[in-house]
């Protein structure tokens, strides 16, 4: 037996609620502020209340047969490559810094490119290299510079005292 | 009046303003016309171009985009029936069995003119109806901006379509929450920031409008690949045919374009209204107005109904601009994304932006006539050169917009922990959607809820701690009583469906 799809999703969110509103006693008041009409745990309470009563309301209404399984929406999807990609998005949020932006961001494009099926050498590096560096010296004309990262100071090949 | 029209018209017309229409209106008809990216994708992306420039620029180029995304996503409608963007589709009804027939170039010409006087008629609207809204709102109390704000959050979800009411009340009511998390703007305590310093300045706008839709538009056309219509519509762009159009033909569009003009105009100040409901609404009032012969041609290649769907979509995106720069409440995703960089440059849209930053105010106005203008002198002829750029592969195309989101994003905090966190929350944004679950709610509730909260706390202060404020000024009590209204009509209109459907289920008495 599978789950219905909108089920699924209004009991994602009752659990949202329910870790959101239980959150809330950890916002610290300022002295004074328990009995103050309006304070920085009132809108969170009232929307943890909110949020919870809609979606147990979106629980116990009749199923919406429309809606389908949650095992026929999630069916036939290619996974792989999305994985892949927000692998490449992490390597390029971590690499920025010490690769530097032009290597980085060659490096992710070239990978996306890879991942989604470009298989030219010449394509895959032509293109990468090319609109990085044209994009670098695009925002270096707009006034942003951008390291070439900490790797090549860490070599020597690049001097802090430029 | 007559010196914020000479000096918007002063500052549109500078060559760096006019050249970003031009741009505006390439990019997004460009954009527009891929499968899977909206107009909200399209501003998203331009977010972090516009930094460097003044707000009137930047504001010019997003309004640019989202007429232009309009557009694009006719062409596709037209030429190969897909719609690129929700408010489009009503457009293929008439406008693909055209194409079928070979009037290609025409279809697409007479979706130029409709949008051109529809954005034209609607801007003039906007010119009277926003300086009138603008000086009556200026005595808005804190109460009816929370009524507002209130009424703006509800609306959205009212008019989320067929079973969808409780999905988008979830998803404003989870953009709200996730504008709750960093430091309260009153108290300065942090909110559900966990101990990290990357949450104490909260969530940032953009990053929230790039992840969930940029990325994950983006990242869901690869995990759930659809036709590919690029080639297709290359191919039909070659034989467009001619784009002249008969005398009898523009006789026949010119009341079409009166009456679709003010109804989208009008659609489109409703919040939560937007292109595609008025859209959809000119089709059906122009269907239902005509002539027996004549209904019989809707949907097999009528001018008239081309001609409604195209005037009142572009219609209502001139409408959407009146809530946003008048009161500083967007009433659509793609608003709600132009106000979230409106606030990012320093500008607080609402009824002071009308005094404080008047050549904001009126050089946006302004340059939608240039639009317009731009839309229909220089995009209809290069259509065929614009949809080259469809030949760029996927596989080229979608690492581009995951860059540029990413970087957009980056170049604003030079933070790389923003990079992690706009994964994250695209994979998230990817499963709600395959829930699906709307986004434009969500990015809605984020950027009202906390000026809701801000309001709110304000007129509890001044009332001294009691909710009296609700009923107090006639203004607030009917703003409120028709937000009840909106919110009630869909759940009223689901409990009778439901009623009536368990009657005809259950068997009568004499049957057993």
């Amino acid at each position: 037996m599978s789950i219905n799809r909108d089920k699924f999703g209004a009991l994602l969110f009752l659990c949202l609620a329910l870790i959101y509103g239980f959150y809330v006693g950890d916002i610290p008041l300022l002295f004074g502020d328990e009995d103050a009409p309006f304070n920085a745990r009132t809108l969170p309470n009232a929307l943890a209340w909110l949020l919870g009563v809609v979606s147990f309301v979106q629980l116990i209404l009749p199923t919406n047969r429309e809606a389908g399984s949650l095992e026929h929406a999630f069916r036939g999807l290619k996974w792989k490559r999305v994985v892949i990609l927000a692998a490449l998005m992490v390597f390029y949020g971590l690499t920025i810094r010490q690769l530097g932006f032009p290597i980085s961001t060659s490096l992710f494009l070239m990978g996306g490119f890879y991942t989604l099926g470009e298989r030219r050498p010449l394509v895959l590096i032509l293109t990468a290299v090319g609109v990085t560096l044209a994009f670098w010296g695009l925002l270096y004309a707009m006034g942003i510079y951008l390291t070439p990262g900490d790797f090549f100071y860490y070599l020597g090949w690049m001097s802090n005292d430029a | 009046m007559l010196e914020g029209i000479f000096s918007g018209l002063s500052t549109a017309v500078m060559p760096i303003n006019l050249l970003m229409v031009a741009v505006g209106c390439f990019a997004g008809t460009f954009i527009g016309m891929l499968p899977g990216l909206g107009p909200i994708t399209a501003i998203a992306l331009m977010i972090p171009i516009t930094y460097g420039f003044d707000p009137s620029t930047g504001l010019i180029l997003m309004a640019g985009v989202y007429y232009g995304a309009i557009f694009g996503g006719s062409t596709s409608s037209i030429l190969i029936n897909a719609p690129g963007v929700a408010g489009t589709v009503a457009t293929a009804f008439d406008g693909y069995p055209m194409a079928q027939k070979g009037q290609a170039g025409k279809a697409l010409a007479i979706a130029a003119y409709s949008s051109f006087s529809g954005g034209t008629i609607a801007a003039i609207f906007l010119l009277v109806a926003a300086p009138a809204l603008a000086s009556v709102s200026l005595s808005f109390q804190s109460g009816d901006y929370f009524a507002l704000m209130v009424l703006g959050l509800t609306a959205v979800s009212a008019f989320a379509g067929k079973g969808q009411v409780l999905k988008a009340i979830t998803m404003t009511l989870f953009g709200i929450m996730l504008s709750t998390i960093g430091t309260d703007p009153a108290a300065g305590v942090a909110r559900f920031t966990f101990g990290s310093m990357d949450l104490v300045d909260g969530i940032s706008f953009l990053l929230l409008a790039m992840s969930t839709f940029a990325l994950s538009e983006a990242l869901l056309s690869i995990l759930r690949p659809t036709k590919d219509t690029r080639s297709e519509e290359e191919k039909a762009l070659k034989s467009l045919g001619s784009m002249k159009l008969s005398k009898e033909e523009v006789k026949t569009m010119v009341p079409v374009i009166g009456r679709s003009s003010v109804l989208g105009f009008f659609t489109g100040v409703l919040p939560g209204a937007g292109a595609t409901i008025a859209s959809f609404l000119a089709y059906g009032m122009e269907r239902n107005i005509a002539s027996a012969k004549e209904k019989l041609g809707f949907g097999k290649g009528s001018i008239r109904g081309l001609t409604a769907p195209e005037t009142a979509n572009n219609a209502a995106c001139s409408g959407s601009f009146v809530p946003l720069l008048t009161l500083g409440i967007p009433g659509s995703g793609t608003t709600a994304v132009m106000m979230g960089a409106l606030i990012s440059y320093g500008v607080q849209p609402g009824p002071r932006l009308f005094v404080e930053q008047p050549d904001v105010f009126w050089s946006v106005i302004i340059s939608m006539y240039i639009g317009n203008i731009v839309l229909l002198v220089l995009n209809l002829p290069l259509i065929p050169y614009i949809s080259r750029l469809l030949a760029l592969p996927q596989q080229l195309l979608v690492p581009f917009v995951l860059f540029f989101s990413l970087v957009g994003v980056y170049l604003v905090t030079f933070n790389t922990m923003d990079i992690h966190m706009m994964v994250i929350a695209a994979g998230i944004a990817i499963g709600l959607r395959l829930l699906n679950y709307p986004m434009a709610p969500m990015l809605l509730g984020f950027i009202l809820g906390k000026m809701m909260e801000e309001n709110l706390r304000r007129a509890l202060a001044i009332s001294d701690g009691s909710i009296s404020f609700l009923w107090e000024r006639p203004i607030t009590l009917v703003i409120l009583i028709i937000s009840i209204l909106f919110l009630a009509a869909p759940l009223i209109g689901n409990l009778r469906s439901w009623l009536a459907n368990r009657k005809a289920t259950v068997p009568n008495d004499g049957e057993i």
